[in-house]
């Protein structure tokens, strides 16, 4: 198994070749240099350099996002020429997974790449490393005779938490609130230091300067790992390969949002292209269905230290005395999403020939109420990070008491931490009072509860 | 050249909504020209968003340039270079493009050729036009541009004049919006134009003071905005299809007025229209009328050919392959190239 891999994701520009388990060329660059004028010559020069036969190469790794969206676009969009190129597959990895995988070997750590998302955020993931039996252990067996027995372990790259988009103080309390060491790496490590020495309970470190960077041979080894896991199934097809961005674009975010961008014009450094939003249809609030219950357990998973599954969901679905609503972006076009296409039955390139593009519902906000006598007990309120401070949990929120109301419910009541400025605002906006606290029922950080009424 | 071996070229395009892939022959003839279009998501934004078209071009690239090489029914190994606009136009749109391409040349070991968007709407019209050689004089006005340019050979570029503000087509679509037609502009315009009195209104035709045949769009587009407010002051009522009417005439008789100024001046005896405002039907109506006036013949592609493609990509690579012109690896988007600009970083150590 030969992969050339490709590392465009952050500052780095790089490209790796592994042949089996040899890596016979790793060659990174962290500089302004822009990456669209580096990686091809870089390519060319480990060809030359290295005697590559292209045509040998068995597979394309390449970091598949987050990360820069321009960056990871060009690392996209050379893996998928070439893969067309030469008629191989790509293997993607994603690129918090990449980064931790610079750190082998740091058992009983938790090991937190951090990327500059921008906006207050971070994309990072949680990772350890865990020690597994010998994979080479039929080997092993049958070398029995020779050998008692085998001390060799290997050491795999476990998933902790999978990356996302988060701001810093959430990913600092997740940490804190899994009491191990931390290792930080990665290009907003340097940038968050100072805000996570406040926020940090557990002892932390800062990866060295040659293990804290996106590598094209770390993306290109983890690729092979999943070959050696999952054989072809870690083939992505050229042709239908997309980043994973983590994020809608400006636009859709606003458009989602409800906010009027009509009157706003975007001029780009091209004279002429003009952008100009007009009519912003906003995001709709509906009651939760079947379909919605996956989403609604990733969204709650972002938002609360302690998130229902889809399965609690399914199940409270069917409760008589429950109600559960969800606030939905429609993504407009499904044809966004790229369906994997049967090899040699392409789409036409032509919108005459495309089918109508049917609407993807995104879910990003969930709350619910149980109705317990006349009283609405509010249990939970979560809006996506992204879609916060719009007005949505309001909109939620209207529309479960318009429903409770008509369904006989008098009063409505919800707990809230005391320090959730925001929350309380927006409950006491909506009518509700403090009438109550409950000391230190939170917990990671523990806080009050206070516990409001809306009558 | 007709007793040379036949060059077919792949030719690629990405520098704004369409994700194009086309293989041309001997710069004339087309064997296929796959355009995936992105208006259907744009119109929901009221205009081009950057991201999402980036977005969209990075999923697209491959099926449409897979599709472009089956309609031809060619391999790569049958091709002679892969050609890629590398600007101007937006830089997130074009660096999808020109980075499938450069591995594309990567991957395959053919020659790259960087080409300029505006070359290749002039050359659709050789596409078009098997007889049209150079010289002859091109009107070049689209959504990004408006540049009149004298082609003195192939490759061979004079702007004559350029818009200081505005594009043609930028008026037309902010137009459209404030007189709620909607985007795109220029066809809808076109549209409503059909339906209104071109004399309704006097809008004034914009000169540039220091120079013959630049071109100003902003006053035009003030003008209307400035009408539609007085009108709403008033409690008025617009109609918006003399309004439409009145715009256009304003924007054609300045297209018109300048290129038939410099057909005289420079003794043109061929103009050519060329870019996505081409497809106005006043426009290369009136332009035609004024060419046969003058004895002046007048070329105009098919809108097909007008609006962005990879054909016209291909066919002004043909031509700078001609010339020996190869671009290297480090080939980049350049969102502002000028026309004709022989950018060194574009040309230089080029791979064959």
């Amino acid at each position: 198994m030969k992969l050339l891999s490709i590392e465009t994701s952050g500052q780095v520009c790089g490209v790796a070749l592994l042949d089996g388990d040899t890596l016979t060329a790793d060659y990174n660059v962290q500089y302004k240099k822009t990456h669209s004028q580096s990686l091809v010559p870089m390519l060319d020069e480990i060809r030359s350099m290295c005697g590559l036969e292209l045509s040998s190469i068995d597979a394309i790794a390449l970091t598949g996002g987050p990360g820069s969206f321009t960056g990871i676009r060009i690392g996209a969009a050379t893996a998928k020429g070439l893969g067309l190129a030469l008629a191989k597959p790509l293997i993607p990895v994603p690129t918090a997974d990449s980064l931790a995988y610079n750190l082998y070997g740091t058992e009983n750590r938790v090991i937190c790449p951090l990327m500059d998302a921008r906006r207050s955020q971070v994309y990072t993931g949680f990772y350890e490393f865990v020690r597994t039996e010998n994979p080479r252990e039929e080997t092993a067996r049958e070398e029995a005779s020779q050998e008692e027995t085998s001390r060799e372990a290997a050491l795999l790259l476990r998933v902790l938490r999978p990356q996302c988009a988060v701001s810093v103080e959430e990913t600092a309390a997740a940490l804190n609130a899994l009491g191990r060491e931390v290792i930080f790496l990665g290009d907003g490590a340097p940038v968050y230091r100072e805000r996570l020495r406040e926020l940090m309970t557990v002892p932390h470190f800062y990866a060295p300067p040659h293990l804290a960077r996106q590598r094209a041979a770390s993306t290109a080894a983890l690729a092979m790992q999943f070959y050696r896991e999952q054989g072809e199934t870690c083939f992505v097809d050229p042709d239908s390969f997309r980043p994973e961005y983590l994020r809608l674009s400006q636009a859709e975010r606003e458009r989602a949002a409800g906010i009027d961008t009509s009157q706003v014009v975007r001029r780009q450094k091209t004279p002429g292209i003009t952008v100009c939003p007009v009519s912003v249809r906003p995001i709709s609030v509906r009651p939760m269905e079947e379909r919605d219950v996956v989403q609604a357990a990733a969204l709650e998973s972002l938002c609360s230290a302690e998130p229902w599954s889809a399965e609690e969901y399914r199940a409270s679905l069917g409760l008589s005395y429950a109600s559960y609503y969800v606030a939905v972006v429609s993504e407009p076009s499904g044809k966004l999403r790229s369906e994997k296409l049967p090899s040699g039955k392409l789409p036409s390139g032509r919108e005459a020939g495309e089918k109508p593009a049917g609407e993807t519902e995104t879910v990003v906000g969930v709350c619910g109420v149980r109705k317990l006598g006349g009283d609405g007990e509010i249990t939970n309120v979560a809006v996506h990070p992204d879609f916060r401070r719009q007005g949505m949990a309001r909109r939620m929120l209207e529309r479960l008491i318009r429903d409770g109301r008509q369904n006989g419910i008098t009063a409505f009541t919800l707990e809230v931490r005391a320090g959730n400025a925001p929350a309380i605002a927006l409950y006491e906006g909506i009518g509700f009072r403090t009438e109550g606290v409950r000391p230190g029922f939170y917990s990671e950080p523990a806080e009050d509860a206070l516990i409001q009424w809306l009558r | 050249m007709s007793e040379q071996k036949d060059i077919t070229i792949l030719a690629i395009e990405s520098s704004c909504d369409e994700t194009a892939a086309s293989v041309v022959v001997n710069g004339r003839t087309v064997l296929s020209n796959e355009i995936s279009s992105q208006i259907d998501i744009h119109t929901l934004y009221g205009g081009v968003v950057p991201e999402i078209a980036s977005r969209r071009h990075t999923e697209r690239i491959n099926q449409v340039i897979r599709r472009a090489m089956e309609e031809a029914d060619r391999s790569f190994a049958q091709l002679d270079a892969i050609a890629v606009t590398c600007g101007p136009g937006l830089v997130g749109a074009l660096l999808i493009g020109v980075s499938a391409a450069k591995a594309l040349a990567f991957g395959t070991g053919l020659p790259l050729i960087g080409v300029h968007h505006i070359e290749g709407h002039i050359s659709a019209n050789f596409i078009a036009f098997p007889e049209l050689e150079p010289p002859f004089a091109c009107l070049v006005v689209s959504g990004g541009h408006t540049h009149l340019v004298r082609v003195s050979d192939y490759g061979e570029y004079e702007i004559l004049g350029r818009t200081r503000d505005d594009a043609a087509g930028e008026a037309f679509d902010k137009v459209a919006r404030a007189i709620g037609l909607g985007y795109p502009g220029g066809p809808k315009i076109d549209q409503a134009a059909k339906l209104g009195n071109p004399e309704a209104i006097h809008f004034p035709r914009g000169r540039v003071a220091d120079s013959a045949y630049d071109f100003t769009f902003s006053g035009i587009k003030s003008a209307v905005l400035n009408y539609l407010n007085q009108m709403d002051v008033k409690g008025e009522a617009i109609r918006v299809n003399d309004v439409a009417a009145s715009f256009q005439q304003a924007v054609v008789d300045v297209l018109v007025g300048h290129a038939m100024e410099a057909a005289e001046q420079y003794g043109f005896r061929r103009l050519a229209l060329a870019g996505g405002v081409a497809s106005n039907s006043a426009l290369r109506r009136q332009l035609r009328a004024a060419c046969g006036e003058c004895g002046i013949d007048f070329f105009c592609p098919p809108p097909v050919l007008c609006t962005d493609n990879a054909a016209m990509i291909g066919s002004a690579a043909y031509y700078e392959y001609r010339r020996g012109v190869r671009s290297g690896y480090d080939l980049n988007a350049v969102p502002n190239l000028q026309l004709g600009e022989r950018v060194s970083a574009l040309r230089r150590g080029g791979v064959e």
